[in-house]
């Protein structure tokens, strides 16, 4: 179906039907992306966060193990060791509770569970290590706390002696100057033992034990001074000093050794330790990452979606925009043209032209009121046509109704001298017609009488025939006796001959008996017959009479009702004159509208002259022309005029007879005249 | 004929059935009735009509028609019921029969009867005695006493 036929209103319900699926299309997308994206939020929250949180604690807690330990490195307090163990049950415990919730672990966060499982536990095998350290080295400080306690005590012991030999040379002036070296070689040693306790010491608060080489040295100087010693002193008793000076000096040196290997061990346990607790860090630092990267990738993804979103939204509704802006003005189009071109039309019928024409060829709503226009158009045409036509044939005929009224006059004048022989013919009649009435009475009369009479002959022959079927009656009892008579007779005849010789008389007597009743039976019949048959014709003369009563009957009714018809057409007679009187008084009144009637039609003539001026506003194609036709009417009009003029003179000058012939009529005519 | 007179005449009733005329003779002729009501008797031949009353006494009836193997017709008023006397085997017993009309008693000499074999089939000839020709028409000449048989005169007995 073309556009331009589709009715109006389903135009707009089709561009408003197009719009709301556009709309709901829209809609549709719309609501779908952004379920979408919240079902993607949803498992952010879900997946990707619980992934960062878990991350985060875990990191915390390595973090905080990692301090404890280092600076369980340094102080050696128990307190931080069991402090980091604790922390790090806590994450192991945190870790397996996770791990019994492992199906609902995203994949990523239940591998790095399992890793940093087994990374823990090395964790806790360094930790272990480093606490057996700690106790070892612990106990190499007691060792070397002892060994030089020993070597100072040895020290002492043996200066004491070369104090008290100096002292005693010193007394007994004896004083040897190599007392007083190995003196001073043992204050040596002394001092060098007691820098190295110092140095030791301060190493040991400072944590850096780098200058053990210059303790190896010092160790070695204190072996040089004791070589020299020895070689300076030969006393026993001092060689048992100095033998016990290096034996601990060697013990010291033992112990230092050990006590520094063994911090040094302890250190790099914790070393290792801090390795592995980074390692852990960074396990669930790229964990945290890579929920946060995830999370942040999915962040992108929902918001790529919104955008979609808001481009197809944004689309569509430029779109539908679009599409009903160019409906709206199609429809607008679609109505205000056609509007213009029926406006253009009805304009040109408003300044009469009916040849105008509106040519649209739609089938729509206008299409309708196009249609519909120009039927309106054709009527208006074919109406002023007939109108023009009308008023030609007015003209015309006002001509001719003056011609015929000029004829009417003319024959109410022969109308008058009708009606006066009418009325004389007319008394003549009555006279008739009451000579026919008394004639009919009289009928009447007899026929009355006729009736009386034949009623009671009718009577007469009903009793007769009564009287005749009881004679029959009668008879035929007689008939009856006869036949038992007879069977009598029999009897006494078979009686009489069974007697024999003494039945002979009897015999004679029962025959002659026999013969009376054959022939009362003969007579019985034959009167039965008779009877009959007068029985016949009376019933036949009764019906006769029946017959001819109602037909008498009928004649008197007849007769009466001539009677009445006669005395009506007498009446009647004197009406019709009456009648007639007053018909010669029409026919003055017609004389009269007659020429009034030529006036009308010259009335008539203007007035149709008036008409065509107004209809010829119309232009039709077929202009009326009645100006050269009006002047022959008008003249012949006035001939007419004339004529119809003298006409009703006439008639006057006819009316006085019909009057004088009113004057001398009847009883009934008088009547009438009242009326 | 024992019953005729010096003379050799004889007394006959005659009476009709049908369009022919029988006679029968007045020593077996009681009485002639009319037509009266006749009170049937149940399981009792066709022929047999029922039961009078015939001055006190109980007289049975049968239709001459029916007994003569003639089509039954309707009564009228000239049908009449003849009584009848009939011997046999030193019996009497008296019987009405119903006739379509009873018409004279006559007179005629004994040797008038003739015989007549060429009745045919038609009646039971053992109970016609002869015939007699009478002014241009035949009277068939019925002994009544032999118009019963033994059987049927017992079947009437047992009526009464």
């Amino acid at each position: 179906m073309k556009w331009n036929n589709l009715k109006i209103k389903y135009k707009l319900a089709l561009g408003f039907g197009a719009i709301i699926v556009i709309l709901i299309i829209i809609g549709g997308i719309s609501i779908v992306e952004f379920t979408k994206i919240e079902r993607d939020s949803g498992s952010i929250s879900e997946q990707y966060l619980p992934g960062v949180i878990i991350s985060n604690k875990l990191e915390r807690n390595t973090f905080r193990i990692s301090s404890l330990l280092n600076s369980f490195a340094l102080g050696k307090k128990q307190a931080d060791l069991k402090e980091a163990k604790k922390y790090l049950l806590e994450l192991e415990n945190y870790l397996d509770n996770l791990a019994l919730a492992k199906n609902q672990l995203e994949e990523n966060l239940a591998k790095t569970i399992i890793t940093s499982k087994s990374t823990l536990k090395e964790y806790r095998a360094l930790m272990d290590e480093m606490a057996g350290e700690s106790i070892q080295l612990e106990s190499n400080r007691a060792v070397m706390d002892e060994a030089a306690e020993s070597f100072v005590d040895n020290c002492f012991d043996y200066l004491k002696g070369q104090e008290s030999l100096l002292a005693y040379q010193i007394d007994s002036r004896k004083a040897k100057r190599e007392v007083l070296e190995r003196i001073t070689l043992a204050n040596n040693i002394l001092d060098i033992g007691n820098f190295i306790r110092i140095n030791n010491f301060k190493n040991q608060s400072d944590n850096n034990f780098s200058n053990q080489e210059e303790f190896n040295n010092r160790f070695a100087e204190i072996d040089q001074l004791l070589i020299l010693l020895e070689k300076t002193d030969s006393d026993p008793d001092n060689r048992f000093y100095l033998t016990n000076i290096r034996v601990s000096t060697a013990a010291y040196h033992q112990a230092m050794d050990d006590y520094i290997n063994s911090y040094k061990r302890l250190q790099h346990g914790n070393k290792q330790a801090h390795e592995t607790g980074s390692r852990l860090v960074s396990i669930y630092s790229t964990l945290a990452e890579n929920s946060v990267a995830e999370s942040a990738g999915f962040v992108a993804y929902s918001i790529s979606k919104i955008k979609d979103s808001l481009n197809i939204l944004i689309i569509g509704l430029i779109l539908s925009i679009i599409f009903s802006a160019l409906l709206g003005w199609q429809i607008a189009r679609s109505i205000s043209r056609p509007l213009k071109k029926g406006v253009a039309f009805a304009r040109e019928i408003a300044e009469g032209n009916l040849e105008a024409t509106l040519e649209i060829d739609r089938n729509d709503e206008m299409g309708e009121l196009v249609e519909t226009l120009n039927a309106m158009k054709a009527k208006l045409h074919n109406t002023i046509s007939s109108i023009q036509a009308a008023v030609q044939h007015i003209a015309d005929a006002s001509a001719q109704m003056s011609q015929t009224s000029q004829s009417i006059s003319q024959g109410s004048t022969e109308q008058a001298s009708s009606a006066e022989e009418i009325s004389a013919a007319m008394e003549e009649m009555s006279a008739s017609i009451s000579q026919n009435t008394a004639n009919a009475q009289r009928t009447e009369s007899i026929a009355a009488q006729a009736t009386g009479k034949m009623k009671s002959g009718n009577a007469n022959v009903m009793d007769l025939t009564a009287a005749i079927k009881e004679i029959a009656e009668k008879i035929t009892i007689i008939g009856d006796i006869a036949y038992q008579t007879n069977i009598l007779s029999l009897n006494a005849s078979v009686e009489a001959a069974r007697a024999g010789e003494y039945g002979r008389g009897f015999a004679v007597v029962a025959d002659e008996v026999k013969k009376l009743a054959e022939r009362s039976q003969v007579a019985a019949t034959e009167i039965d017959k008779v009877s009959g048959s007068g029985v016949n014709l009376a019933e036949e003369s009764r019906q006769l009479f029946i017959t001819i009563v109602p037909q008498i009957e009928d004649t008197l009714k007849l007769v009466q009702e001539i009677t009445a018809s006669s005395l009506e057409q007498s009446s009647g007679a004197g009406q019709v004159n009456d009648s007639i009187q007053q018909f010669n008084q029409v026919i003055q009144q017609n004389a009269a509208a007659a020429q009034e009637m030529a006036t009308n039609a010259e009335e008539l003539a203007t007035q149709a002259e008036y008409l065509t001026e107004m209809t010829n506003f119309f232009k039709t194609g077929n202009r009326t022309q009645t100006g050269h036709k009006k002047e022959s009417y008008f003249a012949k009009k006035k001939s007419k005029e004339l004529y119809s003029g003298k006409n009703s003179l006439q008639i006057k000058s006819t009316q006085k007879p019909g009057v004088d012939l009113r004057m001398g009529s009847d009883r009934l005519d008088n009547d009438f005249e009242k009326y | 004929m024992s019953d005729t007179n010096e003379n050799g005449m004889s007394h006959y009733l005659t009476f009709q059935l049908g369009n022919e005329v029988f006679a029968a003779h007045v020593k077996s002729i009681l009485k002639i009735l009319e037509m009266q009501k006749i009170t049937e008797v149940p399981r009792s031949p066709a022929y047999m009509k029922g039961l009078i009353n015939l001055r006190g006494n109980v007289l049975p009836v049968i239709d001459a028609r029916l007994k003569f193997g003639m089509a039954a017709t309707g009564y009228t008023e000239k049908t009449c019921i003849l009584v009848l006397n009939i011997a046999i085997d030193q019996e009497t017993i008296e019987v009405g029969a119903i006739v379509d009309a009873v018409m004279d008693v006559m007179e005629f000499p004994d040797n008038a009867i003739k015989p007549s074999p060429s009745l045919g089939s038609k009646y039971k000839s053992d109970f016609i005695e002869g015939v007699m020709k009478v002014d241009e028409r035949f009277i068939m000449v019925l002994n009544m006493d032999s118009v019963f048989s033994t059987e049927e005169i017992i079947d009437l007995k047992e009526v009464i």
